[in-house]
């Protein structure tokens, strides 16, 4: 669960030897094995100790995030318990250092050393409340017959309508279809609405052709429509409906715009990215470390 | 010019491991910012001095984000279950400090300033 990177070895090689634990049970739905290969972190592992904090990696779909760690934990295998986002690094494991091994000491030690070097990244998204992942709704219809919390969890009422939920193979149907137009709602508590005028302009809000195509549009007949989606889907652009402005600010800012869906369904410039004239795609992890690592 | 050099020699020596392979402590400057005269603080305090040259603890109640001027990184200490969900490092925008946030410092933080950790 430990991911390979600079954590690893600097300053402090840390002891990667695993021992074997009891599947955790909130991990059986995804890990048939019976036992999970885990690093100790603690000296006494027989004892109890406080319950950290793990975070949904789903959320993690923006440039200035990794995960350095996972760790056992009541939620799910994927959580992270190490992880970063711009400068802030989350050590989850809520232990005193007089709890720690030596491995887990080593590891603190290199999480410091390692956030040290990012004094330019900044959490970019913004992530005031919590928007619902499409992955999360490919699981939910991925079963064969609903799972009537995550249905609800995921699709309110008036999606639940259209689709037809109540006849379930339809309805999943209904999803793969509309899924590219399908965005997190404040409204409706981060739950899907379909966007129809998204459907309506044909580019999915997610891909990577929809800016250019939406900024084409306004100088066409489409143009009240591209204006909405442009402010719907990039708040961050231009204000107005000047073709010319948003062709600007295309041309100024393409190679550093990313989609995220756990910021709310929107595209970002990524400001790392552009300040070093590095496409965002290619800036990921300890690439984005104002000072190297050795 | 000899003298100098076996001095330099020594120094060197004597930043280096107690034990063969071991790294030097590090030259980061590091503040622990937390509940220092807690048994945890305390422990903090004694373990970031044993890795780090230059260590400070500091209250997390009443917090001025200008004490972390002179340091590199600040690690946040700050546990579930307290009723004040305010940020003890100021609003996020102008805070850019390298952190480690602790436990469920990670939570708290970003339920404060709206980034990612508060889903878990």
């Amino acid at each position: 669960m430990l991911r390979d990177g600079p954590w690893v070895n600097t300053p402090h090689k840390i002891d990667r030897t695993t021992v074997r634990r009891p599947t955790p049970e909130a991990f059986q739905n995804t890990v048939k094995d019976p036992t999970v290969e885990v690093i100790p972190l603690v000296k006494d592992q027989k004892g109890e100790h406080p319950s950290g904090w793990c975070t949904y990696t789903d959320a993690f779909d923006s440039p200035e995030t990794e995960v350095i760690s996972g760790g056992v934990n009541g939620k799910t295998a994927t959580a992270a318990a190490v992880w970063r986002q711009g400068h802030l690094l989350h050590f989850g494991f809520d232990l005193s250092p007089d709890e720690m091994n030596e491995a887990g000491q080593h590891l603190l030690v290199n999480c410091v050393d390692y956030i040290a070097r990012f004094t330019d990244d900044r959490p970019i998204t913004h992530a005031h409340g919590r928007a619902l992942s499409r992955a999360g709704a490919d699981r939910a219809t991925s079963k064969p017959e609903p799972d009537k919390f995550y249905v609800e969890w995921y699709f309110p009422p008036a999606i639940r309508k259209a689709g037809k939920v109540e006849d379930w193979a339809r309805f999943k149907e209904w999803y793969k279809k509309h899924r590219p137009y399908l965005r997190a709602d404040r409204a409706e508590k981060g739950s899907f609405v379909l966007d129809e005028e998204a459907m309506k302009f044909g580019v999915a809000p997610a891909s990577p052709e929809f800016l250019p195509a939406a900024i084409k549009a306004l100088k066409g007949e489409r143009a009240g429509l591209a204006a909405t989606l442009l402010r719907r889907y990039a708040p961050d652009g231009p204000s107005g409906t000047d073709a010319d402005g948003w062709e600007s600010w295309w041309g100024e800012n393409g190679p550093y715009l990313f989609f995220s869906e756990s910021g709310w369904y929107l595209w970002y410039v990524d400001p790392l990215a552009k300040k070093r004239g590095v496409p965002s795609a290619s800036l990921r992890g300890p690439a984005r470390a104002s000072r190297p690592i050795e | 010019m000899r003298r100098l050099l076996l001095v330099s020699l020594a120094l060197l020596g004597s930043g280096a491991a107690t034990q063969a392979g071991e790294p030097a402590r590090s030259d980061l400057r590091v503040l622990y910012v937390g509940a220092p005269s807690s048994p945890r603080g305390v422990a903090y305090a004694k373990f970031l001095a044993a890795h780090f040259h230059h260590t400070k603890s500091d209250d997390r109640n009443g917090f001025d984000p200008e004490r972390a001027k002179g340091f590199d990184v600040v690690l946040l200490d700050w546990p579930q279950g307290e009723r004040d969900v305010k940020s003890p490092l100021g609003p996020k925008d102008a805070w850019a400090k390298p952190t480690v946030l602790l436990g469920s410092a990670g939570l708290l933080l970003a339920k404060a300033w709206q980034v990612h950790g508060a889903v878990g």
